[in-house]
């Protein structure tokens, strides 16, 4: 499957440089605690920790926690939208 | 033509281009099962696509005609043996039961949706059904396509919804066009994931995910033509990804062009994925080549035909673009830098959907859903260990890109990238494979995304949705000031609303076309009554109340016009023309 493509591997350093200008930009537009329900904040940490850590496993849980997180505030708030609907 | 007719038509001609489609995608002689069928509906499209085409030029788009046509056909390749070679392309990917269960829920559900909702959207209602409503009632292609700014832009998506309706000369199947489309996708994800080296259940849970993204899922419920363009850049960038001969990557290519311009927007991105592949066989089949021809002169046709009726293939748009009499940029035309980086920003506060509810023409948000949001941690996760997957988003975020810097900033505009969060749903369901628990979060997922996909928040179909479960298929329709309208009769419609024109003109035909629409053009109230009268027109419709009642008031205070509703009036009996 994977013959015929030519090779473009993406450099750790770069991972690491632009995970942390995502996390400063969104640092400087947002109050503090309003980021841990940022999107993009919350995807820059991870993109931070796992570019660090590598291919450690703790990535793998690291990655299943945020991607679970990350569900659970995009949900609640939909849900809360979706109920409010029905019940008007 | 009654209903038993115009079904048995309707089930023949269906039967002609699933044989004829299948014919033809077995000597292309495609490397896997997912391809052949990926194929297989976009050489259905394309045929269909001619067909209504060269139907509507000769004046025999009509329901006896293409029934016949597709019952000779059909059996000439039912007896040619094609039926069963058929079979054999068809492949049921190994999937889990869940993935299965999910996957025949949503097609019931689909087809649900399909049967209760009427055509509500409110820019489908005033330009992109109304050409449809006027070909039926024509037998053939018409140069009256209604008064709203956009009505001249490229119908390759209309062509599919004037299939689904010219048999039975009724809208109750129109949104199967959208359903076509949105299976088309379904395909294309389950073949990209595969070229990503997804396993059979981890593919099918991809374009499960992806299918449930709420905007993808109900610009299909809704008539829209965004939804088939996201499937036939899926469908392009699943074939390009494989090693395809250029010739076949080249149909939906021809079938996009036809569709939006957001789909040529889309292209160097697509080009890059072209480029990155090697091994392409150079040699294609004689019939790729025609199939690709075909395609693509369907796609031109639209830009031919402005070229004859406007002098100009992108009318209404021009150098500068498509603005309004009131100076609002309603089109953009090339690259603008302002825009883009606007379009860009918007991204992040519209990830979150908290502006404005699920709905087809996504307001202020995303509608990506939450495991599109969630997914970009798994995005970066499979990115860093599939190559074929860095290319894919390379290739994927540069159509974004150019997609961003090639439309006006405004609050509709996410509809129009709605192919990304296919490669999203491909990196869940390839970091779902990995671990029991990221599996279960998936499940979760899909399973909200499901509920989340039921009823669009959209205020005119929610209002109405009691009222069109109760009512007859032959009668449901949204329009509630439908009591003063007589069978036949014939309805002027009047839009003043002055950036866009546009309104609610489609509701005016009736879901089976029996009412004629006559499009009021000029600006005065005489003008405008003698329209009426020397169409045969009793009754005057307005789109927009509020703009437009100066000039109906006008007619009424000379005694034409007489008051019926807020939005109806009738043209005064003692009328000298009417008389």
């Amino acid at each position: 499957m994977l013959r015929g493509f030519c090779s473009w591997p993406p450099a750790r350093v770069v991972e690491t440089l632009a995970a942390a200008a995502v996390i400063l930009w969104r640092a400087y537009l947002l109050p503090l605690d309003a980021l841990w329900v940022d999107w993009a904040a919350v995807f820059a940490g991870f993109w931070f920790c796992s570019a660090i850590l590598d291919r450690r496993p703790a990535v793998h849980v690291l990655a299943t926690a945020g991607f679970a997180y990350l569900l659970a505030i995009y949900t609640w708030p939909q849900l809360r939208f979706l109920l409010g609907q029905v019940a008007s | 033509m009654n209903i038993v007719a115009g079904t048995t038509a309707l089930l023949a001609a269906n039967a002609a281009s699933i044989l004829a489609a299948a014919a033809i995608v077995r000597r292309f002689q495609l490397a896997s099962p997912a391809q052949s069928f990926v194929a297989l509906l976009l050489v259905r499209l394309a045929l269909i696509s001619m067909t209504v085409v060269a139907a509507g030029s000769l004046s025999v788009l009509d329901p006896l005609t293409l029934g016949l046509v597709g019952a000779f056909a059909a059996a000439g390749l039912i007896l040619a043996g094609e039926h069963v070679r058929a079979v054999k392309l068809l492949h049921r990917p190994a999937c889990s039961r869940i993935a299965a269960v999910l996957a025949v829920l949503l097609l019931v559900r689909f087809a649900i949706q399909a049967w209760l909702f009427a055509p509500y959207c409110f820019d489908a209602l005033s330009y992109h059904l109304p050409k449809v409503a006027e070909w039926i009632r024509a037998g053939s292609f018409t140069r009256e396509m209604g008064v709203d700014t956009h009505a001249a832009l490229p119908a390759g998506f209309e062509l599919i919804e004037a299939w689904w309706v010219v048999f039975l000369r009724h809208d109750v199947l129109i949104e199967a066009a959208g359903g076509e489309f949105l299976l088309l996708a379904a395909a294309s994800v389950y073949s990209l994931a595969r070229t990503c080296g997804l396993g059979p259940d981890g593919a099918v849970l991809a374009a499960l995910a992806y299918v449930l993204t709420p905007s993808l899922h109900f610009q299909a419920t809704a008539s829209l033509n965004d939804g088939p363009v996201a499937a036939l850049v899926l469908a392009t960038a699943s074939l390009m990804a494989a090693p395809t001969p250029l010739a076949v990557v080249l149909v939906p290519v021809g079938l996009g062009l036809g569709v939006k311009a957001t789909f040529v927007f889309a292209l160097p991105g697509l080009a890059l994925l072209l480029a990155a592949r090697h091994d392409r066989p150079r040699c294609a089949s004689t019939l790729a080549r025609v199939a690709a021809c075909g395609a693509l002169a369907t796609g031109l046709f639209w830009y031919f035909r402005n070229t004859v009726l406007f002098g100009n293939p992108f009318h209404p748009v021009g150098p500068g673009g498509f603005t309004s009499p009131s100076g609002l940029p309603l089109i953009q035309f090339g690259f603008n830098f302002g825009s883009g980086l606007s379009n860009l920003l918007a991204l992040f506060d519209r990830v979150h959907d908290r502006m404005s509810p699920p709905h087809p023409m996504i307001e202020n948000a995303l509608g990506w859903g939450g495991l599109a949001f969630a997914g970009i941690i798994p995005l970066v996760a499979v990115t860093r260990q599939n190559r074929v997957f860095r290319i894919l988003l390379g290739s994927f975020a540069l159509s974004l890109t150019t997609i961003l810097f090639l439309t006006n900033h405004d609050r509709w505009n996410s509809r129009f990238f709605l192919f990304f969060p296919a490669l999203i749903a491909i990196a869940v369901a390839r970091f779902a494979q990995d671990s029991r628990e990221a599996r279960a979060i998936l499940y979760a997922g899909l399973l909200a995304q499901f509920a989340y996909t039921t009823v669009p928040a959209d205020r005119f179909l929610v209002g109405a949705l009691p009222r069109l479960v109760e009512a007859s298929w032959r009668e449901r329709s949204l329009l509630e000031d439908i009591k003063p309208l007589r069978e036949h009769e014939v309805v002027a419609y009047l839009s003043t609303e002055p950036d866009y024109r546009r309104g609610e003109a489609y509701l005016l035909y009736g879901p089976d076309f029996r009412r004629r629409v006559v499009y009021l053009r000029s600006t005065r109230a005489e003008h405008m009554v003698r329209e009426m009268a020397e169409n045969g027109a009793r009754l005057l419709y307005l789109a927009t109340p509020s703009v437009s009642d100066v000039w109906v008031r006008e007619a009424a205070a000379r005694g034409h016009l007489r008051p019926i509703s807020e939005r109806l009036y009738e043209l005064h009996p003692a009328h000298p023309l009417e008389r």
